[in-house]
């Protein structure tokens, strides 16, 4: 769901923006925040998720890595460089040490490896808004 | 240090990636499936053009493999573990009054996926080990569980069946005519291993007797002295009395006598890899004559 400039800049809660390639993870991330009143909004893919950060400026973003048309690393680069206060947590399989090293030294805020509980984003996404 | 991104068959896009991590990721099994690379995330090349990244990508896939059989084989040992000291119905998962008939399905059901035709060439040597432990450790189940259900009244379950042979008389500790090593001979090669086998009606239970190893499942019972481990391959090579006939077929191992039944004949059970339809049903009626034939003379 996409919403306006002006809503953006009136609605007092906070917004999130699910960025995962993958229909089933965006439904269900949106079912966990469901009840938290966050506005959300999506993206499937990295380059869409630029687009939309440049216009909506989201509080947090949920950040998948392995996406086609760009990667979720560099998609991370580029929401840091336009929108430094947005929160990121990564969402991914890739959990290795290495990768969730690489994510948290590129600005990362917060990883949740998949699969995860619905109460492990919520509590990421609060934990992230309240720092 | 150099950077890559990763395209897989579904165009999704990883990166910029260190080899070390790309070689973490698909090692563990989390990045699959590789068709293209990038040095700088927008000029894409095949896999194969960027030998660094196909090597890490193969290096990573072998030691992945080889993890992850490492682990199966762990498992199943983990799982023999909490099998031994149990009684065989525990194990197959039957009440304790079962049928032998219920007991084979049940032991043919759970051995299945540990059979050495089960695994590949390339199988991991320790999952390979294990699969063998396993397999050994039912089969040596089932013969126990046999020989205490068929004891009070021998070959009480099979004895429904319409074969010629089910009709003979049974002995009452159901000893096979036949020893070990009495027509069996093992002959051995550099690169070969030939057992010559002579049939007569004297010995042709070796088709049917056996429980798992028989006609139905492709098998036949050799007795003999020699050791041969299980997966062996070897060539039988059939020769029958009162018959012209010659059969040579290709064969494995696939069951051992482990020596736990003192009253059975020791020797290993093959099954036969390529067989004709006309030498099978050569020796189908074969072993249906000689069976008659003895119900005859009894």
């Amino acid at each position: 769901m996409l919403r306006s400039l002006e809503a953006i800049q009136t609605f007092p809660v906070p917004n999130v923006l699910i960025v995962d390639d993958d229909a089933f993870v965006r439904a269900y991330l949106k079912d966990a925040l469901a009840d938290t009143g966050y506005f959300l909004s999506e993206a499937s893919n990295g380059e869409e998720a630029v687009d939309l950060v440049s216009v909506e400026k989201p509080d947090v973003v949920l950040l998948d890595l392995l996406m086609p048309k760009q990667s979720g690393l560099d998609a991370l680069t580029k929401i840091r460089h336009l929108c430094p206060e947005s929160r990121i947590i990564v969402i991914s399989s890739l959990d290795s040490d290495s990768l969730v090293d690489q994510a948290m030294s590129a600005g990362a805020k917060g990883f949740v490896a998949k699969p995860f509980h619905p109460l492990e984003v919520v509590g990421a996404v609060q934990k992230v808004l309240q720092a | 240090m150099a950077n890559f991104w990763i395209c897989d068959s579904a165009n999704r896009i990883l990166g910029p990636l260190g080899l070390g991590t790309l070689r973490e990721l698909v090692a563990s099994g989390r990045v699959r499936e590789l068709s293209r690379v990038s040095r700088d995330g927008s000029r894409w090349q095949t896999l194969e053009e960027v030998p660094e990244v196909a090597n890490v990508v193969a290096d990573g896939a072998a030691e992945g493999g080889a993890r992850a059989q490492k682990f199966k084989a762990a498992q199943i040992r983990s799982r023999l573990a909490s099998m031994r000291g149990r009684k065989a119905h525990e194990i197959f998962g039957i009440s304790r009054s079962s049928t032998l008939d219920h007991y084979r399905t049940a032991f043919f059901r759970l051995v299945k996926p540990f059979h050495p035709d089960k695994l590949s060439q390339d199988t991991h040597s320790d999952l390979r080990a294990a699969s063998e432990e396993m397999f050994k450790f039912l089969s040596t189940l089932m013969v126990e569980a046999e020989a205490e259900l068929s004891a009070p009244a021998p070959r009480s379950n099979s004895e429904s069946s319409t074969s010629p042979r089910s009709k003979l008389p049974q002995t009452k500790e159901r000893l096979p005519a036949y020893g070990a090593d009495q027509f069996v001979g093992i002959r051995r090669g550099p690169d070969f291993i030939e057992a010559t086998v002579r049939v007569s009606p004297r010995n042709v239970g070796i088709f049917t007797d056996h429980s798992m190893v028989n006609l139905s499942t492709m098998g036949v019972f050799l007795p003999t002295t020699h050791h041969l481990p299980l997966g062996t391959l070897l060539d039988v090579r059939f020769v029958f009395e009162n018959s012209p006939r010659e059969i040579k077929a290709r064969a494995r191992v696939v069951w051992e006598n482990v020596g736990v039944m003192a009253k059975s004949v020791s020797g290993f059970g093959v099954r036969l890899l390529r067989l004709d339809k006309s030498d099978q049903l050569f020796i189908q009626q074969y072993v249906d004559h000689e069976s008659v034939a003895q119900l005859q003379r009894v």
